[in-house]
């Protein structure tokens, strides 16, 4: 190390050394250029953006198959619900039919309202003559 | 200079990269499609989504038959923990007892019914139990509201929820459906995945029939016949009832007697059974004579008091000399004489021939299950005595419904009407289908109908075989018959048993409504004492539910009706 010193010295002394002229010493630094500057803004803008909308995406795409999800629970308990729906429908109409039934009626009729069957037919005459219908119709 | 022990090493990691990889070529390439399917199946469910049978209703949409939805309890007894326990709190829901539960949740299977059919309200409390190991599956059960109110018509379904009888068999591929089919992609615990996989077929349903049959009629026919049947001790009694322009069956009724019990009968016999019809079968000679100007009503005929025809005496049900008869006379008396000396006129073939344009031996169209076209011999078979049976009803076979055809020709003015049991198809939208009008044909002029119309009203008159066959305020036209049952054992026929038969049409004028009613063995054994009075009290609800006046006062010309105008001839 001492060594290294004893020269440097040596070689300031040194007659055949041209003086040189004292220029100051220009420090050199990188320059950004504003476009570069702007690049590099920009990227870091882009960088964050992507990632913003990435994890947006992400987000999303969470959201959306957390509602899928939801709406598939929803829809299917929908469908249970129109199943147990349809099939009361059906349990109704059987009771409806049942109740409906002849001989329900005429066992409700003759016991619990006291009805009988009439043992006589009586036809009110029309004062215009009335033809018989060439058809059947009405309800039977 | 590599160590033993390191070359063991080295070896031991060759082989096992070397097993690995012929282990992943057999995973991945040989067995791929394998392990794949292996891994859809596991992660597939899929399932068949039941259909419901369509409902079949009567005329005026009131049901007669329909499927309701159920659930069939299950247990896969491996995954119950603790068979005893669920036994007691499952046992008073299902109404079984424990012990029977107990053993069923404790055996050695993977699948047992606990209770099939269940309805929605008790699956629920079943399902709020949350019990382990038992599971739920969808069922159908199909219901007749009206009891058996056309039973015979309706038929019945297998275990398999198929039709095995009746118009359910008939009809059984339009009342099935398609059912559907569903693929789902499920968790590990079965549920369904988000956005996975999920294919549905959805299941048809079946559609409905809606029948011609008028629930108040067919359940009026089904009572009067029963009590018929009781009162006279018959085996069975059939009845139709049928609107006479379009066909429509409104009636169709089966009753049996078992051991003195009446009741309705699984069976369909007025499409189904043959039997000898007796004197109904008359109508044929007369509508042939009358067609080819070989009598007229007024038309006098000698009837002897027996005849004998190719070694066979014939005879009439009640004794007489030999009498001067009308034309007329003969079909109100019924006389068996006076019809095989009309035949003989018309000959062989043309007994035959009037016989089948009448639809005799031949199918009546509607194509129900087993339905009979009866037996009518052609002329060439005939024996001797032949040309005196066949027209009084004997030698052949028909049904009732066949029966029933020929008369509403007449009704019909002549114009045979094929019969309909259903009106039309109802779609999975309710939305009703009518089928085609029945095809006609003409069988008789109208004029011979109109003559033979006059002279069937005599049967019901006063000194006709059936007075009890008469409505108040109506006139009514019909024909008797009472016909031996042939042995089924030996030739000849069984002594002391009949079919009775009565068939007509009301009003006799202006013809809205027909109907047949035979018993089986009755006592008394003729259609005029024992179907007559059905016929009556099913014609008389007929008309006044389908709201048929009668006819003007003025307009009648038969004895019958309460109005009191002469019965003329």
């Amino acid at each position: 190390m001492l060594a290294r010193a004893d020269q440097g010295l040596r070689q300031e002394r040194d007659p055949r050394s041209r003086p040189q002229p004292q220029r100051a010493r220009v420090r050199l630094r990188l320059v950004e250029t504003r476009s570069d500057s702007g690049r590099k803004s920009l990227t870091r803008i882009g960088t964050t953006v992507s990632i913003a909308l990435l994890f947006a995406a992400a987000f999303v795409a969470a959201a959306a198959h957390a509602l899928v999800a939801q709406n598939q629970f929803r829809l299917n308990a929908l469908q249970a619900q129109e199943a147990a729906a349809a099939s009361q429908e059906k349990a109704l109409q059987l009771r409806v039919a049942q109740m409906e039934a002849p001989q329900r009626v005429v066992w409700v009729a003759e016991h619990r309202l006291g009805m009988v069957v009439p043992t006589k037919v009586t036809y009110v005459q029309a004062s215009a003559p009335v033809s018989s219908p060439a058809r059947v119709q009405g309800r039977a | 200079m590599v160590g033993p022990r390191l070359f063991s090493l080295r070896a031991v990691a060759i082989g096992t990269a070397l097993i690995l990889a012929g282990r992943l070529v057999q995973v991945q390439l040989l067995g791929g499609a394998t392990y794949r399917n292996y891994g859809r199946s596991q992660m597939m469910q899929s399932a068949v989504l039941p259909t419901i049978r369509g409902p079949i209703l009567d005329r005026n949409g009131a049901v007669l038959a329909m499927s309701v939805p159920r659930t069939d309890i299950y247990a896969d007894p491996r995954q119950v923990t603790s068979p005893s326990a669920e036994a007691a709190k499952l046992a008073p829901l299902l109404g079984e007892s424990q012990a029977s539960i107990t053993t069923l949740l404790s055996a050695k299977t993977t699948f047992v019914y606990l209770k099939k059919q269940v309805g929605n309200s008790l699956t629920k409390r079943v399902e709020a139990l949350g019990l382990p190991g038992l599971g739920f599956l969808p069922d159908t059960t199909r219901y007749a509201p009206n009891g058996n109110l056309a039973a015979g018509v309706l038929g019945f379904l297998g275990a398999s929820g198929n039709g095995l009888a009746g118009l359910e068999y008939q009809y059984n591929s339009l009342l099935a459906g398609r059912p559907g089919h569903s693929t789902v992609q499920v968790d590990p615990f079965g549920g369904p995945i988000s956005g996975g996989v999920h294919r549905v077929q959805p299941p048809v349903p079946g559609s409905g029939l809606e029948l011609t049959l008028s629930t108040a009629i067919q359940y009026e026919a089904q009572q009067a016949l029963a009590k018929e049947v009781a009162a006279s001790h018959a085996r069975a009694g059939m009845a139709v009832v049928e609107d006479v322009h379009t066909g429509q069956v409104l009636a169709m009724a089966t009753v049996v007697s078992n051991h003195g019990k009446v009741g309705v009968s699984g069976a369909n016999d007025p499409l189904t059974y043959t039997y000898e019809p007796g004197s109904v079968m008359k109508i044929a000679t007369f509508s042939g004579a009358l067609v080819h100007h070989l009598i007229t009503p007024t038309t006098v005929l000698q009837v002897p008091p027996s005849l004998n025809l190719g070694g066979y005496v014939f005879h009439d049900a009640e004794p007489h000399g030999t009498e001067n008869l009308t034309a007329t006379q003969i079909i109100a008396r019924s006389s068996n004489i006076g019809t095989i000396e009309i035949a003989k006129k018309l000959g062989a073939t043309g007994v035959y021939n009037w016989i089948t344009r009448f639809g005799f031996g031949k199918p009546t169209g509607l194509g129900f299950p087993g339905a009979s076209s009866g037996i009518v011999r052609p002329p060439a078979t005939w024996s001797a005595s032949a040309l005196g049976s066949t027209p009084i009803g004997q030698d052949t076979g028909v049904t009732a419904m066949q029966v029933l055809d020929a008369y509403n020709t007449v009704a019909n003015g002549g114009l045979f009407v094929r019969p309909q049991i259903v009106k039309g198809v109802v779609g999975p939208n309710g939305r009703l289908r009518r089928r085609p009008p029945p095809a006609t044909h003409r069988v008789i002029p109208k004029a011979v109908a109109t003559t033979l119309t006059s002279m069937l009203e005599h049967v019901v008159g006063p000194g006709g075989t059936a007075p009890a066959a008469a409505i108040p305020g109506y006139s009514v036209a019909g024909k008797t018959g009472t016909a031996q049952k042939p042995s089924t054992t030996s030739r000849g026929y069984v002594p002391g048993s009949y079919m009775a038969t009565f068939v007509g049409f009301v009003p006799a004028q202006s013809p809205a409504i027909s109907a047949v009613v035979v018993l089986d063995h009755p006592t008394p054994i003729y259609g005029g004492s024992v179907a007559a009075p059905v016929f009556s009290q099913v014609c008389s609800y007929a008309l006044r539910t389908l709201r048929i006046p009668p006819p003007a006062a003025g307009s009648q010309s038969g004895s019958q009706g309460s109005g009191g105008v002469a019965n003329g001839g």
